[in-house]
């Protein structure tokens, strides 16, 4: 026997595991549908929740200067922004009927998601910190404009450190984390894209 | 829908049709669906994964399909990226096996077993090049399913096989 031939029995001898039951596999498919889109409505729910308790403080403390007010509706646009740019990939990701373009297309659109991914991350991670602290500054204006000088620069001084840590230390742990993950299969599929190409 | 020498045809009576045609598909091409994603990631449950995703896309898309390409190379290319996808999951775990084929001849794994583990070895398109030869696909479909020239796949194959031969020897030695 040739070593074709060889290789072929080889190959077709190779125990398969059992086709698992067709009403099993169409409920799988179904499941799938629903485990993506259960993780999209908590998210949801998880935002309107936010909003609200936001809503809530602001009302029961009824805060009257307006840097008060800029201050919560910056802090509630980060939490959106951050959770609508997670809510559009997810919806990418799962687009209907990508699995059937030829291969090349198809690493192609997911090279394009995961560096839309990366560039929105880290956009979106920068705005969100600068939203949140911005908001969070000028939502303690009206609360630290009865209160000394030292003590005023006390407080902003702390939240000036702390926001200097997330941001040179978090930030920067959460970009390299993703980085390291995003990155890693970026660099696969550019090298699996380079070797299909002839 | 029915499906005769890998051409569908439709019928009006669509929805208890595609549920036979997709019975015959399944029943047709669920071992070398399976057997071109072991060939891929070289475990059986991960394998079993794909190759049910694979169908699941393809009980999904088959009302959409068009018959611009033969059935067969219809699930091949979306078992095919499919695989692929694993990418994204984690790289780690084929390397695993990888390394572990490349400590030189296994002892106590039998022949087939040793086939799966080389090809492990491959890169990701050469795995599918080959899993897809040794199904018997043709090289002008290889060449469609994963965008390349025929003349390009007829030379990685040759290739591919020649390290496999090498491997073989080496082992049998």
């Amino acid at each position: 026997m040739n070593a074709d031939d060889k290789f072929q029995q080889l190959w077709r001898s190779r125990k398969t595991a059992p086709a698992p039951d067709i009403k099993a596999l169409l409920e799988k498919a179904a499941k799938v549908k629903g485990a993506v889109k259960r993780k999209l409505i908590l998210s949801y729910v998880l935002l309107i929740a936010t909003i609200f308790w936001a809503c809530y403080i602001v009302a029961m403390s009824r805060p009257k200067m307006i840097t008060t007010w800029i201050g919560v509706a910056l802090a509630i646009m980060a939490i959106l922004l951050y959770l609508a740019s997670s809510a559009g990939l997810i919806k990418q990701l799962f687009a209907k009927g990508q699995e059937e373009v030829p291969v090349q297309e198809y690493l192609q659109n997911m090279l394009q998601i995961r560096e839309k991914q990366r560039y929105l991350q880290r956009g979106i991670l920068n705005a969100y910190f600068i939203l949140l602290f911005s908001g969070l500054a000028l939502y303690m204006i009206e609360y630290t404009s009865h209160l000394s000088i030292t003590t005023t620069l006390m407080i902003y001084g702390a939240v000036t450190v702390w926001g200097l840590i997330n941001w040179f230390y978090f930030r920067k742990k959460a970009i390299a984390k993703q980085e390291q993950s995003l990155g890693a299969v970026i660099s696969k599929l550019e090298a699996v894209i380079a070797d299909t190409k002839d | 829908m029915t499906i005769q020498n890998g051409i569908l045809t439709k019928s009006p009576n669509s929805s208890i049709s595609q549920q036979q045609a997709f019975d015959e598909l399944y029943a047709d091409y669920w071992d070398k669906v399976f057997r071109l994603c072991m060939g891929y990631v070289n475990d059986d449950d991960w394998a079993k994964d794909i190759a049910q995703d694979t169908f699941i896309t393809v009980w999904q898309q088959l009302p959409n399909f068009r018959n611009e390409a033969a059935i067969g190379t219809w699930i091949f290319r979306i078992a095919c990226n499919n695989c692929l996808r694993q990418l994204e999951r984690s790289s780690k775990f084929v390397r695993k096996e990888v390394d572990k084929a490349d400590e030189g001849p296994v002892v106590n794994e039998d022949e087939v077993n040793f086939l799966y583990q080389c090809i492990a070895t491959l890169n990701e398109t050469d795995r599918l090049i080959i899993s897809m030869e040794l199904e018997d696909v043709k090289q002008a479909e290889i060449a469609g399913i994963l965008g390349m020239s025929e003349s390009n796949v007829r030379v990685r194959v040759h290739r591919i096989k020649e390290k496999l031969t090498e491997k073989f020897k080496a082992y049998e030695r």
